[in-house]
């Protein structure tokens, strides 16, 4: 049951990726990629990543995917456009992805063991996120945190209404 | 693999109990068709309900000429949208239109997995259980844009972005009052939550001023995120026809209705099991396995009731103030009862 | 303090119309709905709504139809033979069938002015006022109640009576000339001769 369910997300996760990138409509495009967020946060709860599973619904689902919705649909030039998905630049872009997935398989062979057991089903992960949180990755973490904050600043900043503008 | 399963449907002690032998597959039947059967009956009541208060409220007397005291009304309004015919509009998106309803009412159903029912009676157990319901919301703001978008229609499209837009927007205050919970119990799993407000009078609520503050700012943030009044803009019936749902007939309105009071139970169930106790008895002991059934399904009535009182004493927000009210007051406010009462727990 | 105060004006006026409501929601005799077909509201006993006409004291007169605005009472009427008068509230006398007495009330338009010139109080504006009906024609009510079978009977009989009564007079006619034939010898040839130039 447990390979039938994989199977059944991995295909959702690949078919909603290829519409992602080759639909003409690029609405279409934007949804297809809900479903690919919600089959990956899926395989992430067969792992037993329970909070990463519902970290990728509540962040990419609930808070990336309805951001690129809301310019999507907000831009109306866009929608109106049917998309070109022909093939530009082709030698870069396959050189580039061939570099990547070199760099990925590199590390994994390098990382080598592959747990090939599931892992102790069930045990909670949050704790253990949010000691390493605050303990190990303090730094990264709170990096991340200002990083945030200036793109929240900087955004305010863009969309803030000329001072002078108000006065007059 | 069985076991897991079983073990997922922390179901097992009730049908235990009801002695249905171990293993037998009844055990993840009921525990995925109870939440259906549980939803559809209570949409029945809950509008009949809604009527029957709005009704008093404004000294009429509401349905009264189907069945007894008009108790039938929505069981015929449910037969005539079934009779109806299914319209798509000429110019509305095939696909997005077939679709969205079926991904709203997958978002409401979906919570329901985590929802404690009972001691032995929870979906699955998450140890993420409070994080899961209030992430898997999204998907119904993703089925919402995608209704709005796919019906083409303006009125639909307005009501879809400003519904998303207060969604987003009221998760931040509600998530934020949850937490200020969540520190206090340290956990996230339902049952944990609830188990940990064993022996307190009316749960959390009145065990610090944050937390009942924290409850009043998840009652109204709560409000926000299923759209009711005063935070119903996105389906305004005096601006906006009807909102995303403006295009929708027969069935699929019923579906996005069935969602709309799923919701309504699920973020009052959410509230009770995080600050009233859930399924315990207000004075905080454990009761049976089915009487905590009850008094869930109870505490989380009363709370739809709130909604239903709510609804029809105010008039509906404007939209800088809906912004207002939640950037400027409950998120503030939030933070500070969050400190407030991590604090407590660190030092007291 | 704008803001806390703010707050507080929500906090307390929500609270404040919260009480109100629920002070409302358990009361249920402020409740104002007439669930109608079960009860309805008592009419005043002057008012005007539907005619009624008592057509046993009906004379036939046709005075309300003459005084109806919108010509909603259509009336048909033929003599009564001398035996069949008869006398209706001690001073009025019934000297007309009335074959046909139809108010369509589509029409009407409820001034009650037809009921004024009735000299045998017959014709009244009566309390009810739920007689809606699918067709216009449902709202022409008759209230004759000779059938037309009868009428016709009548009409012949009639016919038959005054040529009788013509025939009777024409005889006395007939007789008085007989008894004094000299009085007057040329009137009787004057008048058919000047007719047919007239005509």
């Amino acid at each position: 049951m447990e390979v039938a369910i994989f199977w059944l997300l991995a295909v959702i996760i690949i078919a909603s990726a290829a519409a992602t990138v080759f639909s003409k409509n690029i609405i279409y495009s934007a949804f297809s990629l809900l479903f690919s967020f919600l089959g990956v946060a899926g395989i992430y709860a067969m792992l037993s990543a329970d909070f990463l599973a519902v970290t990728q619904i509540m962040v990419y689902v609930g808070g990336i995917l309805t951001l690129i919705l809301f310019g999507v649909m907000l831009t109306n030039r866009i929608t109106m456009m049917s998309l070109k998905t022909d093939v530009f630049n082709f030698i870069p872009g396959l050189t580039i992805a061939a570099v990547m997935l070199a760099g990925l398989l590199y590390v994994i062979w390098v990382t080598g063991t592959w747990a090939s057991d599931s892992p102790a089903a069930w045990d909670t992960t949050v704790e253990t996120i949010g000691t390493l949180t605050i303990t190990r990755f303090l730094l990264p973490f709170e990096v991340v945190a200002i990083l945030l904050l200036i793109a929240v600043v900087g955004a305010s900043f863009i969309a803030r209404k000329d001072k002078q503008k108000i006065q007059s | 693999m069985h076991d897991l399963v079983l073990k997922t449907l922390g179901i097992g002690d009730l049908l235990a109990w009801l002695g249905v032998p171990d293993g037998s597959l009844v055990y993840p039947v009921v525990a995925s068709v109870f939440p259906l059967v549980f939803l559809i009956i209570f949409a029945l009541l809950a509008v009949y309900a809604e009527r029957k208060v709005s009704a008093l409220i404004q000294n009429r007397l509401g349905p009264m000429e189907t069945g007894p005291w008009g108790l039938f009304q929505t069981t015929a309004d449910i037969l005539k949208l079934i009779q109806k015919e299914d319209i798509t509009p000429k110019a509305a998106d095939k696909i997005l239109f077939f679709v969205a309803p079926v991904l709203v009412f997958t978002g409401t159903y979906a919570s329901l997995a985590a929802f404690p029912w009972s001691s032995g009676f929870v979906g699955a157990d998450l140890n993420v259980g409070i994080f899961y319901l209030l992430a898997i919301s999204s998907l119904v703001v993703a089925g919402l844009l995608m209704a709005g978008w796919g019906s083409n229609n303006k009125w639909s499209l307005y009501g879809a972005v400003r519904s998303t837009a207060q969604i987003v927007s009221y998760e931040i205050p509600a998530g934020l009052a949850v937490l200020t919970a969540i520190v206090t119990t340290g956990t996230l799993s339902m049952n944990g939550i609830i188990r940990h407000q064993e022996g307190m009078w009316f749960g959390l609520l009145f065990q610090s001023p944050f937390l009942f503050v924290a409850f009043i700012i998840y009652l109204i943030a709560s409000l926000a995120e299923v759209n009711r009044t005063p935070f119903d803009l996105p389906e305004a019936e005096s601006e906006l026809v009807g909102g995303y749902h403006t295009e929708y007939s027969g069935m699929k309105f019923a579906m996005f209705f069935l969602a709309e009071y799923g919701n309504m139970f699920i973020v009052s169930g959410i509230a009770v099991a995080v600050f009233m106790g859930g399924w315990l008895t207000p004075w905080g002991t454990e009761p049976s396995v089915l009487m905590g059934v009850v008094w869930m399904i109870l505490k989380s009535l009363f709370f739809v009731f709130f909604q239903m009182w709510l609804r029809w004493t105010l008039p509906r927000f404007r939209v800088d103030q809906l912004m207002y009210l939640c950037w400027k007051v409950l998120i503030p406010i939030a933070f500070a009862c969050l400190i407030g009462q991590a604090a407590v727990e660190v030092y007291l | 303090m704008g803001y806390f105060k703010d707050i507080y004006r929500g906090v307390s006026s929500t609270l404040t119309g919260m009480t109100l409501t629920a002070r409302e929601l358990v009361r249920p005799d402020h409740i104002v709905t007439i669930q109608y077909p079960k009860e309805s509201i008592p009419v005043p006993e002057t008012g005007r709504y539907r005619l009624h006409n008592n057509i046993d004291e009906c004379i036939g007169c046709n005075q309300c139809a003459n005084a109806c605005p919108v010509s909603c009472i259509e009336i048909k009427s033929f003599k009564r033979m001398d035996k069949d008068v008869e006398t209706v509230k001690e001073t009025q006398k019934k000297r007309l069938w009335v074959e046909q007495f139809d108010i369509d009330m589509s029409k009407c338009m409820f001034c009650g002015l037809c009921t004024w010139p009735c000299p045998t109080e017959c014709l009244t504006m009566t309390s009810v006022y739920d007689y809606s009906a699918y067709d216009f024609k449902e709202h022409i009510f008759k209230f004759s109640k000779l059938t037309p079978a009868e009428a016709e009977q009548k009409k012949a009989e009639l016919e038959a009576w005054t040529a009788e009564q013509a025939a009777l007079k024409a005889a006395a006619a007939a007789k008085k000339a007989a008894e004094a034939p000299a009085v007057k010898p040329e009137t009787p040839a004057a008048p058919p001769a000047e007719k047919p130039a007239e005509g």
